[in-house]
C-alpha cells in the first residue's frame, strides 16, 4: 500500500453512451486529509464516489483504495469505509434504531450498544423509535452519518452530507468530522455544494468540471492563490482590457458579464487602474478590492476551462 | 454472506409484510374450514365437510401458491433500489453476487417457514373442524407440495432474479406473470397448430404443477396427480430443477454486470 495515498485514481473514466460523466480523472487523496470534492451538478462528483463505493464500474482507467486494486481488495477496503452517496438509503418502515441494527448485523460490528452510541453521537437518540419514513430530511441525513460512522471506519466518503441540516446541525456535523479527523485520523472525502462549508474543514480540494479534474490543490496553496483581487466595472470592458495589456502589461485578468473585470495579479497602486479608465474616456462604474473565496475561485477556474474549450470567435 | 443472511432475517422478522401474507393465507383456509363446518352442522348429510375434500382443494391451490412466490419475492427483496439500500450493502463491502445469493437463501428460509406454519394450522383446523375421511388425501396433499417444491423454488427464484435485474417490483411482477402464465397460453394456442409447442406446453411449470392424471367417480373419489406416476414425478422434478438452474444462472450473470 502506498504510504501517502488512501485513494488514487489514474485516468479514471466513466462513459454513459458517448457522454463522459468522468474523464481521465487522476485524483490523489492523502491519508488523514479532508478532501473537498467541488463541482457543479453533473461535474462527476457522485460518479467518482459511486465508482469508489462499487455502485458503478469505470469504463476505463484504474484506482486504488487503501492500496487495494482488485475487486476483492476493494471489497476488503470498503469494509473499513463509511459512506453516504446521494440521499441516505434506509428501509422506510423500520425505525431508526432497527435500520442501524440491520446494518450492524450485516457488517458484523460487535456490540448491540454501538447502535445507541451512534444515535447519540449524531443527536438522534430521541428519534430512535421513529420509523425512517417519518424522519425529517435533516434527521435522515444524521441517520446516514450514523451509519457511515458505525464500525470506526478509516475512510469516510460523504456525498453532500449536510443537505437538509439546519445551521446548528451543520456546525455540529462539521465539528464531529473535524474531531474524527484530528483525533482518530479518519480520512474524509466530502463533496458539497455548500462551498463555504468545505472551506471550513477541507485540507485539500479537487475541482471537477464537466467530468474532468480541473485542479487539485491543498488548502494551504489555495489560500495563497486566493489573495485579494481588484474588481473594476467599466462602460467598455473590451477597450479597457486592451489598455490593460498595452499600458499596464497586465495579462492575468478575467472579463465577466456586465463589463466587470477581475484583475487577478498583484496590484501595487490601485489608483493607476482607475486613472487608466478615466484618462482614456472609459466610464468607471465600480472599483473595489475583493477577496477570492472558494466559490469565486471555482467559478473562475470553471470559466477559464469553458473559455478554453470554446471555439475561436465564439463569444 | 452469513452476516447478510442474518441481517435480512432480522429485517424481515421486524417488518409486517410476511405476517400479513401468512395471516391472509391462514385466514382464508380457516374460513373455508369454518364455512364447511357450519354447513355440516346445519346439514349432516352434506358430503364435502371432510378432510378428503379440503385436502384435495388445497392441492389445487398450488397454482395460487406458485403465484404467491411473486409476493414472497417482493417481501424479501424489500424494494432495494427504491430505498437505495442495496447501494449501502455494496458500499460497505458486500459482493453483488453474494447479496443476490443471500437473498435467495433468505427467501427459501422464509418461504419454507411460512408455508410450514400456514399448512400446519390448516391441517390441524381441518381435523378439528371436519370429518376425518382417511389419511390417503393428506398424503397426496403433502406429496403434491413436496414433489412440486422445486417448481415453487424456481418461481421464487424467478421473482427475486427479476426484482434484482429489472429494479422495479411492479415490472418484475408483470414479467413473472408473462413468463409463467403468458408464455404457456401462447404455447397452448400455437400447440393447436404446431406439435413442438404442444409438447413444450406439457413441460411448462404452470401446466406441470398440480397436474392430475385422472379423476375417478364422484362417489369413489380418487384422483391421481402427475407426480404419483414415475414419469410424471421425473417431469415435475426436471421442470423445477431446470427453472432453478436457468434463473440462478441469469441472476448470477446479471448481477456480475449490474450497476446499482
Amino acid at each position: 500500500m502506498s504510504e501517502e495515498w488512501i485513494i488514487k485514481s489514474d485516468r479514471l473514466t466513466k462513459l454513459y453512451g458517448q457522454t463522459a460523466a468522468l474523464k481521465d480523472a487522476n485524483i490523489r487523496i492523502k491519508k488523514g486529509s479532508i478532501y473537498g470534492l467541488v463541482g457543479n451538478n453533473g461535474a462527476g462528483k457522485t460518479t467518482f464516489l459511486k465508482i469508489l463505493t462499487g455502485q458503478i464500474r469505470p469504463t476505463s482507467g484504474n484506482f486504488t483504495i487503501m492500496g487495494e486494486e482488485t475487486e476483492a481488495g476493494y471489497r476488503k477496503a470498503r469494509t473499513q469505509t463509511g459512506a453516504i452517496i446521494e440521499m441516505p438509503g434506509f428501509y422506510p418502515k423500520l425505525t431508526a434504531r432497527q435500520n442501524l441494527e440491520y446494518y450492524r448485523i450485516q457488517r458484523g460490528i460487535p456490540g448491540k450498544d454501538s447502535v445507541d452510541k451512534m444515535l447519540e453521537l449524531v443527536g438522534l437518540s430521541h428519534a430512535a423509535k421513529k420509523k425512517f419514513v417519518n424522519l425529517s430530511l435533516g434527521m435522515k441525513q444524521r441517520l446516514g452519518l450514523a451509519l457511515a460512522l458505525m464500525g470506526d471506519p478509516e475512510l469516510l466518503i460523504l456525498d453532500e452530507p449536510i443537505n437538509g441540516l439546519d445551521p446548528a446541525g451543520i456546525v455540529e456535523i462539521r465539528n464531529l468530522l473535524l474531531k474524527l479527523n484530528k483525533e482518530q485520523g479518519v480520512t474524509i472525502l466530502i463533496s458539497s455544494h455548500i462551498l463555504t462549508e468545505l472551506e471550513n474543514i477541507a485540507t485539500d480540494y479537487g475541482f471537477l468540471s464537466r467530468g474532468e479534474l480541473a485542479e487539485q490543490i491543498s488548502a494551504e496553496k489555495l489560500r495563497e492563490k486566493c489573495r485579494a483581487f481588484l474588481e473594476i466595472k467599466v462602460t467598455d470592458a473590451a477597450a479597457y482590457t486592451a489598455l490593460l495589456e498595452a499600458e499596464m502589461l497586465c495579462s492575468n485578468y478575467r472579463v465577466l458579464p456586465d463589463n466587470c473585470i477581475h484583475i487577478l495579479e498583484k496590484v501595487d497602486n490601485i489608483a493607476d487602474y482607475s486613472a487608466l479608465a478615466v484618462n482614456h474616456g472609459i466610464g468607471l462604474l465600480g472599483f473595489e478590492m475583493k477577496e477570492i473565496n472558494l466559490e469565486n475561485y471555482y467559478m473562475n477556474l470553471v470559466g477559464e476551462r469553458e473559455e478554453a474549450e470554446m471555439p475561436k470567435g465564439e463569444v | 454472506m452469513l452476516n447478510y443472511i442474518k441481517s435480512e432475517l432480522y429485517r424481515i422478522s421486524h417488518s409486517k409484510g410476511i405476517y400479513i401474507l401468512c395471516g391472509i393465507c391462514t385466514a382464508l383456509l380457516l374460513i373455508m374450514n369454518l364455512l364447511l363446518n357450519a354447513i355440516w352442522q346445519s346439514e349432516p348429510t352434506f358430503g364435502y365437510a371432510n378432510t378428503t375434500f379440503v385436502f384435495y382443494t388445497a392441492c389445487t391451490f398450488i397454482n395460487v401458491v406458485l403465484m404467491l412466490t411473486i409476493v414472497m419475492g417482493a417481501i424479501v427483496f424489500g424494494d432495494e433500489y427504491k430505498n437505495r439500500t442495496l447501494g449501502n450493502s455494496i458500499a460497505f463491502g458486500g459482493s453483488p453476487i453474494k447479496i443476490y445469493l443471500g437473498k435467495i437463501i433468505v427467501s427459501l428460509i422464509v418461504a419454507f417457514l411460512s408455508l410450514t406454519v400456514v399448512l400446519a394450522i390448516f391441517i390441524a383446523s381441518s381435523y378439528l373442524l371436519l370429518e376425518d375421511s382417511g389419511i390417503e388425501m393428506l398424503q397426496a396433499f403433502l406429496g403434491t407440495y413436496l414433489a412440486n417444491s422445486p417448481i415453487l423454488v424456481a418461481g421464487l427464484l424467478a421473482a427475486l432474479t427479476l426484482c434484482f435485474l429489472l429494479r422495479s417490483e411492479t415490472t418484475a411482477s408483470w414479467s413473472w406473470l408473462i413468463i409463467f402464465e403468458g408464455v404457456p397460453i401462447i404455447c397452448l394456442f400455437l400447440g393447436m397448430k404446431f406439435a413442438f409447442f404442444a409438447e413444450l406446453y406439457n413441460w411448462l411449470a404452470v401446466n406441470v404443477i398440480g397436474s392430475t392424471q385422472n379423476i375417478v367417480g364422484a362417489e369413489d373419489f380418487h384422483v391421481q396427480w402427475l407426480w404419483q406416476v414415475p414419469e410424471g414425478l421425473l417431469r415435475t422434478l426436471l421442470v423445477g430443477l431446470f427453472g432453478i438452474v436457468i434463473f440462478l444462472v441469469i441472476g448470477i450473470v446479471g448481477m456480475r454486470r449490474k450497476e446499482i
